[in-house]
């Protein structure tokens, strides 16, 4: 009997040395990045070997390949798969974070929230309260909300310098509200805020003269002629300066965003989506 | 005794499967193409022409060039398709298969006329596959802007399926017969009543809208002039005259679009059709 478990265990060790053989193969590829036959190589591995472990890591690291090679589609395809097999707590835990981490760089960033959400009421995960917060104020960052990104980099403790980078985008960008206000009370002064001054001038000058034709045209008792003009020319001019004004901010607010985001992408050292 | 030598003869059997499992090469060329049709099923070519291309180097095999050919055609890798392809052209049970998808690249890779006149030639023609040949003939006519087929041909070739007979007769109708918008036509009724080139052309809010502001700042023009106004009366005027133009020169492009709209919804869904029908051409 102790013969034929012996055996059977040598058949096993055999197979877990060739698999783990295949692994390595594959892992060295990766860190070569050389992505294409990394993943040919996972592959590869979930076809020859096909047990629940070679299952998650396969595919988790066939999700890292595409996400490396901005295939997120891919990515999150594999991410869910290898999801799908993982048993433990940590396996669990990074395979979401990656799957958030994918929809964030995708763009899908409700797909990401949900997903952090779902981390963050999971008891399993409570220990792991400054990576969740750390990956809320990047959330935050991709959702333009520089204020709350603070203030999770802040929660999250040891990232002073995201934090800075985040107060500092805070402290550039145009308030779109503001913005509103000003040209609501006097055409033009909107686009002076956000430094376009010609645009401003031609705004407050078009107002003026249209409403000085509306107003001509009530004095006059012309009420109707006043009702045209004021709908077809002032609306139009006071409307449309407020659309201007916040079309400009809109601009400027992305430009600045970019500029933060090409910063942090160039010249940010620590864990990046 | 006797189960003492069976016994042991049951432990070496058992040691020697385990011992040859073990050297179960997942690189040998059996499991490449085991592996290479894994891929081929999971729609992942480029890898299944990999692992095929190493396996073609052992073994002959001429199922998987013609699978290696298929998957080159849709990678749209079209030269090293006829390659693979022309391997089956002599004493190859699937020459007849081979040439067919031959035939599918010259498809895709010609013009319309260049094709059929290819196709004129008969070179390397699949006899046995000659109505599918026939039917991309036809299929090609759907994708150039001169000349008319005939109509009884191209109905005809399409018999065997309902389907395809009654999409092939809407898209030839809707091809060679639109029904176009005159833009000549479109800007004349907007210059006689402001609005009814765009309501001609099936833009029915922007036809109304047009008609009433139109006639409201003539009116208005018309009104102040009357009563002495002269700056509100050429302002209206002003207003009137660019609305007037606005609306034939908003007529003519109407009717523009609607034929532009026309003609790329039905090249997208002759594109779609046969594109999802694979040309009608079957997988082997």
């Amino acid at each position: 009997m102790n013969k034929f478990i012996l055996i059977l265990l040598c058949f096993v060790i055999h197979g877990t040395v060739k698999a783990q053989k295949l692994k390595e193969v594959a892992d060295s590829l990766y860190l070569a990045e050389n992505y294409f036959d990394a993943v040919t190589e996972y592959k590869r591995l979930l076809f020859f070997y096909n047990d629940e472990k070679n299952k998650h890591y396969a595919n988790f690291m066939i999700g890292n390949c595409y996400k490396q090679g901005a295939k997120y589609d891919e990515a999150i395809e594999y991410f869910s798969k290898s999801l799908l097999y993982a048993s433990l707590d940590e396996e669990i835990f990074n395979t979401k974070i990656l799957l958030f981490r994918v929809n964030l760089l995708r763009r899908t960033t409700q797909n990401a929230e949900q997903l952090l959400k779902e981390i963050e009421n999971d008891y399993r995960f409570n220990d792991s309260a400054n990576t969740i917060n750390y990956w809320k104020g990047w959330l935050c960052i991709f959702n333009d909300k520089f204020k709350d990104a603070v203030y999770y980099f802040g929660k999250a403790g040891s990232n002073n310098e995201l934090k800075l980078i985040c107060e500092n985008t805070q402290k550039q960008l145009y308030s779109l509200t503001k913005a509103k206000i000003f040209s609501y009370f006097l055409p033009g002064l909107g686009q002076f805020y956000t430094g376009e001054y010609l645009s401003g001038f031609l705004s407050l000058s078009w107002v003026v003269l249209s409403g000085y034709l509306t107003i001509d045209a009530f004095v006059s008792e012309r009420v109707f002629d006043g009702i045209v003009l004021g709908d077809l020319l002032f609306l139009r001019f006071y409307g449309g300066n407020i659309q201007n004004t916040e079309k400009f901010v809109i601009e400027k607010n992305n430009s600045i965003i970019n500029r933060t985001l090409k910063n942090l992408q160039e010249n940010y050292k620590g864990i990046k989506p | 005794m006797l189960y003492m030598i069976l016994k042991k003869c049951f432990f070496l059997l058992l040691f020697f499967t385990s011992l040859i499992y073990s050297q179960t090469n997942y690189l040998s060329p059996e499991n490449r193409k085991l592996f290479a049709d894994y891929l081929y099923n999971q729609d992942d070519y480029l890898r299944a022409f990999d692992e095929y291309r190493i396996y073609l180097q052992t073994f002959e095999n001429d199922t998987v060039k013609l699978k290696i050919g298929q998957m080159l055609i849709d990678m749209k890798r079209y030269s090293e398709a006829e390659d693979y392809l022309k391997m089956l052209f002599w004493g190859s049970l699937f020459s007849e298969e081979a040439k067919l998808n031959y035939y599918l690249i010259k498809y895709k890779t010609l013009l319309p006329r260049d094709f059929r006149s290819f196709t004129g030639q008969r070179l390397y023609y699949p006899e046995k596959y000659n109505i599918y040949v026939k039917k991309l003939e036809q299929i090609s006519y759907f994708y150039q802007s001169y000349g008319n087929p005939d109509s009884t041909i191209m109905f005809e070739t399409f018999n065997d399926d309902s389907l395809a007979f009654r999409k092939v007769k809407e898209f030839y109708y809707r091809k060679y017969y639109p029904e176009k918008k005159s833009v000549h036509w479109a800007a004349g009724l907007s210059a006689v009543i402001p609005g009814l080139g765009k309501i001609y052309t099936k833009n029915y809010s922007d036809g109304v809208t047009a008609f009433i502001v139109n006639g409201l700042c003539a009116y208005l023009a018309y009104s102040n002039f009357n009563a002495k106004h002269l700056t509100r009366g050429w302002i209206f005027t002003g207003l009137s005259a660019l609305f007037y133009g606005g609306n034939i020169y908003g007529s003519i492009a109407s009717a523009n679009i609607f034929n532009a709209k026309l003609s790329l919804d039905l090249s997208e869904e002759i594109s779609n059709f046969f594109s999802d029908k694979n040309f009608y051409i079957p997988k082997f």
